[in-house]
């Protein structure tokens, strides 16, 4: 994928270099900070920031513009690596704050302490690289895992001048060489994210597996030195237990009712029972009675007040029915009493109604109530001595009843201190059956769990089959891998037919080995080549058939490549003008071949690169001046 | 309006006379003060009930003059009232008065707007008359209580009724009390 450095600004200093597409050389003597710059760069794209060299202490931050794919973007990295510290990113008109990346990555720890998106993290997704951890040990599917990061990528892109003659891509380092080799099968489709996932559930399921294992050796180890059996066992012990306790209660039932006839309780409960129902009768019939007499001492005084009223009309009528009018009650003068006869009114001479009641008919009324209130009155008496009759009853009942209730009280307790001994017998049989049944129902959940834990044992053997079946088919269907492989070779081998480079036999000779990932030459491994040029020739030639197969299928590697002082690498005993120039040439090629960006710093350059240079440094022209 | 159902009785005739005896004397300064007393000393003597919780918180003397009472009538009435705009009222005793008037047994007299209504001689006799009745004896007891005790005027009487008696409701006007 197209990476440039278009320009890097160091904060700090008054430097700023512009890099074109294609090849960039920076020449200059040593310590002039040629491989400063390189490593300048590398930060730019989310290397680490620990370990700067003493010569660019100067530089506070370094601010970078950078094009990954069709994308353009300014970077602003200061070059501490405090938490504090955050990266800005700004991208079209958006301004992003990212973690500076510089500690080591521990996901769970990040995840926990920082909200915000590490700067490496941004990167990967921008190459649209995945987000994966690897196996730190690769024979071991389910060992630690690390992550992918963006540096690792980057391994790729990178031929430091330490590293040029003696290693690829920092080979003989075991963790770096460990991702180098994820890297490769990432890019030629030997591993993938996918496979990354199952790996990971891989070691989940390990982890599971052993955590079940040590339960059940646990209990098994308990079992060992206890008599208990298996689960069928004690399930069996726990029903036998449980029949005897119901057995108990049956026959301590059975003994109780037919002790409790023997002392005759069922008599007395009977006697008891029917009282009850007599005490009842007689309670309701005094309710009866007494809602009687209030109701009919109501009517006794209803009576009352109608004599009352009799009475007093009699009375008024005696007093004043025999009164003449002797004043006109309009004018207040007399009235002659011949007016009018007893028929007629004095005063408007009408006939007078005399169908009102008679004094005889009003006393015949009044005998008739008086013969009613005596009445009334008997029936209160009579009922007065009914409900006294009834009361004397109910005391009777009542006493009857507590001698019986007291009868039964002490039968009952006779019985209880003849049958205390049985009783507690089985009592005590009963609390120790109860106490075994715990404990073996105990025992039995525990053997349980124990079959349980090897239930899941199995079914994680299961899964873990699963798993490695489906890693190791991955593993053996990368047919296409093979073929990119090959092209790796084939565009390698092209390469340094053209580096020309002493003893060096044929196309066929160059060869990526299938497990290490890494060259050979005519059947030499990498370390066991002599010559010094030949390393190099070999790194180059690698490097850019790399980058070169990538960019011809569309791969996600970065497309950029720092070479650090290729012409130095070859010694002062192996140092051949015309082979450090068929490096160059190569480079120059490479970059016309393919959309890419090579970064060379070199102390010396054949004269033929000249027009590719892009900053030329000095004792006196340093890149950070003194 | 339930003020036709109350006719002139011989009975509402005869209290009437017990009233006006028991608040006056013949050929005295002594009167019965003005129709709306007249209504509310009988009210008094109708409810028995009411006038027991009058006493029991009037003072110490007419808590004790209670035990003149009938017992067996404290939960009784005698004959309904009726509610009128200043308190009760029973409109027969409009011609009962004028009946005791016409046959000589009271005498009226005016003062101001008032009218005022005094026994006559022949009044005394026949009140003395009605007294010897024991149920007559009873109105004449409960009729002087009310005297001794509670002879205030007409708003005097009623504002006491409404403090002792729960359901007195003067916005009731026309309903039976």
């Amino acid at each position: 994928m197209r990476t440039r450095v278009n320009r890097i600004e160091l904060f700090g200093t008054t430097r700023r270099v512009t890099f074109g597409p294609g090849l960039n050389i920076v020449v200059g003597p040593i310590s002039t900070g040629k491989t400063s710059l390189l490593e300048l760069c590398r930060i730019a794209f989310g290397a680490s920031v620990h370990d700067l060299p003493p010569e660019i202490a100067a530089i506070s931050a370094i601010h970078a513009d950078l094009t990954v794919g069709e994308i353009q973007f300014d970077v602003l990295r200061p070059l501490t690596d405090t938490r504090k510290e955050f990266v800005t990113v700004r991208l079209g008109g958006n301004t992003l704050s990212l973690t500076n990346d510089a500690s080591s990555f521990r996901p769970e720890i990040s995840r926990a302490s920082s909200r915000k998106e590490r700067y490496s993290e941004w990167l990967l997704s921008m190459f649209g690289l995945p987000k994966i951890s690897v196996p730190k040990a690769p024979t071991k599917d389910d060992s630690e895992p690390t992550p992918v990061s963006i540096r690792d990528y980057f391994m790729y892109c990178d031929l430091p001048k330490e590293e040029i003659r003696t290693q690829v891509f920092s080979h003989k380092d075991t963790y770096k060489n460990n991702k180098r080799k994820y890297v490769f099968e990432l890019l030629y489709g030997l591993y993938s994210a996918e496979m990354a996932n199952e790996q990971a559930r891989l070691r989940d399921v390990r982890a599971i597996r052993a955590q079940s294992e040590i339960h059940v050796r646990a209990v098994d180890a308990v079992l060992r030195e206890s008599p208990w059996g298996h689960a069928a066992a004690i399930a069996k012990e726990v029903a036998a237990i449980e029949r005897e306790l119901q057995l108990l209660d049956e026959a301590r039932a059975g003994v109780a009712e037919a002790s409790m006839r023997n002392y005759g309780v069922e008599g007395l409960r009977n006697e008891i029972r029917e009282l009850d129902e007599k005490l009842e009768v007689v309670e309701r019939a005094i309710r009866e009675l007494k809602a009687d007499r209030t109701r009919k001492k109501r009517l006794l005084a209803q009576i009352n007040v109608q004599v009352t009223k009799l009475s007093r009309a009699m009375t008024a009528r005696m007093a004043l029915g025999q009164l003449k009018f002797i004043l006109c009650p309009a004018c207040g003068k007399p009235v002659a009493e011949d007016r009018v006869d007893v028929k007629h009114c004095v005063l408007c001479t009408q006939a007078i109604d005399l169908s009102e009641p008679s004094l005889e008919e009003l006393a015949t009324e009044q005998s008739r109530l008086a013969h009613q209130i005596d009445e009334t009155e008997e029936i209160l008496e009579q009922r007065a001595v009914e409900l006294a009759s009834a009361e004397v009853d109910l005391a009777e009942l009542v006493a009857s009843r507590e001698a019986l209730g007291q009868r039964l009280d002490t039968v009952l307790s006779h019985y209880v201190s003849d049958r205390a001994q049985s009783i507690a017998d089985i009592a005590s049989r009963e609390a120790t059956l109860r106490e075994r049944l715990e404990q073996k129902r105990k025992i039995f959940e525990f053997v349980s769990n124990r079959q349980s834990a090897e239930d899941q044992i199995r079914a994680l053997l299961e899964e873990e089959d699963e798993l490695l079946a489906a890693i190791r088919a991955f593993r053996r269907n990368t047919g296409d891998a093979e073929i990119r492989i090959t092209m790796l070779e084939r565009e390698m081998s092209r390469i340094l037919l053209r580096l020309n480079p002493p003893g060096f036999i044929d196309a066929s000779s160059v060869t990526i080995n299938r497990k290490t990932y890494l060259p050979e030459v005519g059947g030499r491994t990498f370390a066991s080549l002599q010559s010094e040029g030949l390393t190099v020739e070999v790194n180059i030639a690698h490097a850019l058939a790399h980058h070169i197969v990538e960019s011809k299928l569309g791969g996600k590697l970065p497309s950029i490549l720092f070479v650090d002082s290729p012409s130095g690498a070859f010694g002062r005993d192996g140092y051949d003008p015309r082979r450090v120039e068929a490096i160059y040439r190569e480079l120059r090629a490479a970059v016309e071949a393919i959309d890419f960006q090579i970064i060379v710093v070199d102390t010396s350059i054949p004269r033929s690169m000249e027009e590719s240079v892009v900053l030329r440094l000095s004792e006196t022209e340093r890149l950070v001046p003194d | 309006m339930k003020a036709e159902f109350f006719e002139p009785s011989v009975e509402g005739k005869a209290r009437a006379l017990v009233l006006i005896r028991t608040f006056s004397e013949p050929a005295s300064d002594q009167f019965l003060d003005g129709w709306a007393k007249l209504f509310r000393i009988d009210f008094l003597v109708r409810y028995p009930g009411v006038l027991k919780s009058i006493l029991e918180n009037r003072s110490r003397v007419a808590m004790f003059a209670i035990r003149k009472l009938e017992e067996s009538q404290m939960d009784t009435i005698e004959e309904r009232m009726l509610m009128h705009k200043w308190g009760p009222w029973d409109p027969s005793h409009y011609a009962h008065v004028g009946w005791l008037y016409s046959t000589g047994l009271i005498t009226s007299a005016r003062k101001g707007n008032m009218t005022r209504f005094q026994v006559s001689e022949t009044g005394v006799d026949v009140a003395e008359r009605l007294r010897e009745n024991e149920d007559w004896g009873h109105v004449f007891a409960r009729a002087e209580l009310v005297r001794a005790h509670v002879n205030l005027s007409a708003r005097g009487i009623t504002e006491l009724i409404e403090e002792n008696m729960p359901r007195f409701d003067r916005s009731r006007v026309g309903e039976y009390i």
